[in-house]
């Protein structure tokens, strides 16, 4: 057993009157199997003076140091004090919340804390603490006034409590209720959370009156950009109006037209697409200010009004939804993430919880590397830490296994002709993927720049273009390897563009060849549709982002067919590689975990598609006439998207869609059980009968393989 | 202005990206990322009418990506095109090869009789210099033949350094303003315009039903 914190001068004040306060030792100590806490009280009456100048001694030195061992004589009184004089123990994962007053500035009162447990049931006293006649409490504060820093927000007043708090926070997530700040919650779940958190809409439906600046400062910063985007509405119609004047009078001869006129117009498509991205950004920036000043209740009202439902469908998003989808602040911490595992290293939350927290909060980057394994399926998710050290064994030894066939390939097994032209293909790809990220940065032996000035260049300058072409960067060679593995793994559908782009994030977090594989093959079982010769795969797709579109942006989809843009072919690259191209690598990889967990469907990249066309429908309708002005306004998007709010939109998108489905679902019902014969006029099948739309609401991964090469000869001849 | 749909085709890494970014841009990027489907970009150029008028030529130019698995798709892009530059590496032998069977393509699948096709050899920077003779894989004089033989306009070119790529939409530029003026003429005349040059070409359509996803 171990001490991690003693705290002598605490009392129990069972009555009002001081004479009666029981004096005794809050604990904090620990098993030296398995780590876990416990905290707890023992009063002075139970301890003989040994282990009481013993403790003494162990409170002083536990103010250095982190944890002490515990003498015998001590376990066993810690074990057999339960009970008696008030005296208590309880393992922290028990605990629920713990309440810390400070004491009060005057010196009034004393300091003190409260354990809730879980159970209900238990009640425990509150544990005074005298800080004055506490050795550590006072040795603690010297310490601090003599390291103080005057500048330093962070530190309060110094109390007992303040050093129990952080002797628990090194081996729970404690976190600070915003509805009572004396309440910290041990090891809360994601419900919790949200309980707790003051800013849902529930409670705060007015603007939260705290910002810094005060309320009149902030009401006209964002009077001020409410107007601006009723401006870039406004402009963004006269743009509509003036180019419908110039248009008419080429037809009309009003104005006489030369090329001249003719160059206008075409400068004017230019300026149809920057109004566009402008009234866009007016709108983006608004919007990020309401969020940066917290005035939630002002983006939650844009939500409602652009992603929610039609009035006349008298249905609305439920606060609950609202709360779920714009509270994204919960990220899965590594501290978090410890916490939801038992004893043997087996998850002892559901795995729903876990996707909760995943798909709402996203995952720290420091832990990716790990919770990757379990998102890809490398991990199953019920294993236990002893059942994952064998499968990575294994994992290990069938990489290998993989990899030598290609090492020692022989050109009696191999089709060489065809091997060489994919090994060229995936180099070719590798040299030029994610080269401005730092880890594939510098093609040169060790990853790292040649020198610190630009000799580089330089040196490639004078190397000529041949050495160019030979990849040295050590991760690059990783990713090169994965592929060529992959064609090994996967012989019927060799090496397709994009496939580079799928593995490089994930050999980044992961930054080990034979996980990053797996990570990779596994991923691959449901992006392999994307590839498919046929293209089947992803044309489904793009079918069922057009009845998407269909209904839930009818008005949207109206226009694009006017601009011959119905096909949402701007979409393809989106689909194909993940938003691979439109985002930020660090943004990609946060992007995909969400997809990943499967959490309302496995096929959730088509919502957050949909979000992106939901997003820039008004600017696309006020200002965009054809097809090719469609096609260049989506280009230029690249890198100008804000994906947490694509991916709040996607959420109510979903919902929405659900809801709609489940409506119409009960109409038809109604309407089967009266009335059998009624001819529709409607061509179109109703949306809840579409293939595609029902297939949305699953969570299984949709999974289509090559099967054959192209001219229909059987896989077999590669080998 | 005249308004022309110009397609990218050849194998991959090739240096279709990186021609048109020199043409539209004048930027070049060793490193270019990989095309994925297809990008869209757009240049005007001017070409010289016989009346020695300025012409302006609007070029909608689809830059495709290379791989054979994206094969299905290229229909939808060379469909109504008025132009096709083709593009081999002149280092890459079987690039060359790869240009070849897209030429026959476009003369099985596309109907369009005035279809103007460009083959293109690119990166003729890398065999610059006494040095690099030997990295040259495809002899100018080789493809020239193919060319002439198959009716094709052709020329090298190195994107990196910018030689000859503008030359190339150049000339596309001037014979399809040649080749089309007399249906333009036809047309004016029809139009009772008094001598402006005021042409669209029919406006191609990219929403190809018998593309891939409709």
């Amino acid at each position: 057993m171990l001490l991690r914190l003693v705290k002598s001068a605490a009392y129990i004040h069972p009555t009002t009157v001081a004479a009666e306060n029981v004096p005794g030792y809050l604990i904090v100590a620990s098993t030296r199997e398995d780590q876990s806490l416990y905290i707890g009280w023992i009063a002075d009456s139970l301890l003989g003076p040994g282990i009481r100048k013993w403790l003494l001694e162990m409170e002083l030195k536990l103010v250095e140091s982190t944890s002490v061992r515990a003498t015998g004589a001590f376990r066993d009184l810690w074990k057999s004090s339960q009970g008696r004089s008030h005296s208590f123990k309880v393992a922290l994962t028990a605990v629920y919340s713990v309440e810390f007053r400070p004491p009060s500035s005057s010196g009034w009162w004393h300091g003190s804390l409260i354990v809730y447990p879980r159970d209900d049931h238990l009640v425990l006293p509150a544990v005074f603490l005298h800080d004055a006649q506490c050795p550590s409490t006072v040795l603690r504060e010297k310490i601090l006034s003599r390291n103080f820093d005057p500048f330093d927000k962070e530190v309060g007043l110094h109390w007992g409590g303040v050093d129990v708090l952080n002797c628990l926070k090194g081996a729970a997530e404690l976190r600070r209720t915003e509805a009572n700040p004396s309440v910290w919650l041990v090891n809360p779940t994601l419900d919790d959370l949200r309980n707790y958190n003051g800013d849902g809409v529930v409670e705060t439906p007015q603007l939260n009156p705290d910002i810094p600046g005060g309320t009149g400062e902030s009401l006209w910063e964002a009077t001020k950009w409410s107007v601006l985007a009723k401006v870039a509405d406004f402009t963004a119609r006269t743009s509509k109006f003036v180019s419908g004047v110039l248009n008419s009078g080429g037809d009309g001869g009003a104005v006489p037209r030369s090329l001249l006129a003719d160059r206008v117009v075409d400068d004017f498509d230019a300026a149809r697409v920057y109004m566009a991205k402008w009234s866009l950004g007016v709108k983006q920036e608004a919007q990020r200010y309401q969020l940066t000043n917290r005035l939630d209740s002002a983006y939650i009202t844009t939500l409602s009004h652009e992603v929610g439902f039609d009035v006349s469908r008298d249905q609305q998003f439920t606060p609950t939804e609202m709360n779920v989808a714009t509270q994204r602040g919960f990220t899965l911490t590594a501290l978090k993430w410890r916490s939801l595992f038992d004893l043997q290293g087996r998850l002892s939350v559901t795995v729903g919880e876990v996707k909760d927290f995943i798909f709402h909060g996203g995952v720290a980057p420091e832990i990716r590397s790990e919770v990757w394994l379990f998102l890809l399926g490398v991990y199953p998710w019920d294993s236990s830490r002893d059942e994952r050290v064998q499968i990575s064994e294994t994992l290990r030894q069938s990489y290998l296994e993989l990899k030598n066939e290609w090492v020692f390939r022989t050109p009696e097994s191999y089709d060489t002709e065809y091997w060489e032209d994919q090994v060229f293909r995936i180099e070719k790809d590798v040299l030029r993927n994610d080269r401005d990220i730092p880890l594939y940065k510098h093609n040169t032996g060790d990853g790292q720049t040649a020198s610190e000035d630009a000799s580089e260049d330089q040196e490639l300058e004078e190397a000529g273009a041949r050495s160019h072409w030979i990849i040295k960067n050590p991760h690059l060679l990783k990713l090169r390897d994965i592929l060529k593995t992959y064609n090994v793994y996967n012989k019927d559908l060799g090496y397709v563009q994009g496939m580079c782009d799928l593995v490089s994030p994930l050999y980044s977090v992961v930054q080990d060849e034979p996980f990053a594989f797996w990570c990779f093959a596994h991923f691959m079982d449901r992006m392999e549709r994307n590839f498919l010769r046929d293209q089947s795969g992803i044309c489904d797709q793009m079918i069922t982002l057009t009845e998407l579109v269909q209904l839930l942006l009818p008005e949207l989809y109206e226009h694009l067919q006017a601009c011959d843009s119905e096909n949402l072919f701007f979409c393809f690259r989106m689909l194909l590689v993940w938003f691979k191209r439109e985002f930020d690598f660090t943004e990609v990889c946060s992007i995909w975990e969400v997809f990943w967990t499967d959490y309302y469907s496995s096929q959730f990249q088509l919502f957050f598609a949909l979000a992106i066309l939901q997003k820039n429908a008004a600017p696309i309708i006020q200002n965009l006439t054809q097809f090719d002005q469609v096609i260049k306004y989506f280009n230029d998007l690249q890198g100008t998207m804000d994906w947490h709010d694509l991916m709040v939109r996607s959420e109510l998108l979903f919902i929405r869609f659900k809801k709609m489905i489940d409506v119409m679902d009960r109409k038809q019902e109604l309407a089967t059980t009266t009335i059998t014969t009624e001819t529709s006029e409607e061509h179109r099948a109703p949306p809840n009968e579409s293939q595609h739309l029902r297939r949305l609401l699953s969570r299984d991964i949709v999974i289509q393989r090559e099967a054959l090469i192209a001219d229909g000869t059987p896989k077999s001849d590669l080998r | 202005m005249l308004q022309f749909k110009l397609v990218l085709l050849g194998d991959s890494s090739v240096g279709k990206s990186s021609i048109v970014h020199r043409f539209v841009k004048d930027t070049f990027d060793e490193l270019r990322e990989s095309t994925i489907g297809a990008a869209f970009l757009s240049q005007t150029i001017k070409v010289e009418s016989e009346d020695q008028q300025e012409v302006v030529i609007k070029f909608e130019i689809w830059d495709t990506a290379g791989q054979e698995r994206y094969k299905s798709l290229a229909p939808m892009y060379y469909r109504n095109a008025n132009a096709a530059l083709v593009v081999y590496d002149v280092t890459q032998e079987d690039s060359l090869n790869k240009a070849k069977a897209w030429v026959e393509e476009l003369k099985n699948k596309v109907g369009d009789e005035d279809l103007v096709i460009f083959l293109v050899g690119n990166k003729v920077d890398l065999c610059e210099g006494s040095d690099n003779e030997d990295k040259r894989a495809v002899a100018a004089t080789l493809a020239k033949q193919y060319a002439e033989d198959q009716g094709l306009m052709f020329d090298e070119v190195s994107a990196k350094t910018g030689h000859g790529v503008k030359e190339v939409f150049q000339a596309i530029g001037q014979r399809l303003y040649d080749t089309k003026k007399e249906e333009l003429a036809t047309r004016q005349r029809g139009n009772g315009n008094d001598g402006q040059v005021d042409i669209n070409v029919p406006r191609p359509s990219t929403n190809d039903t018998t593309g891939c996803c409709s």
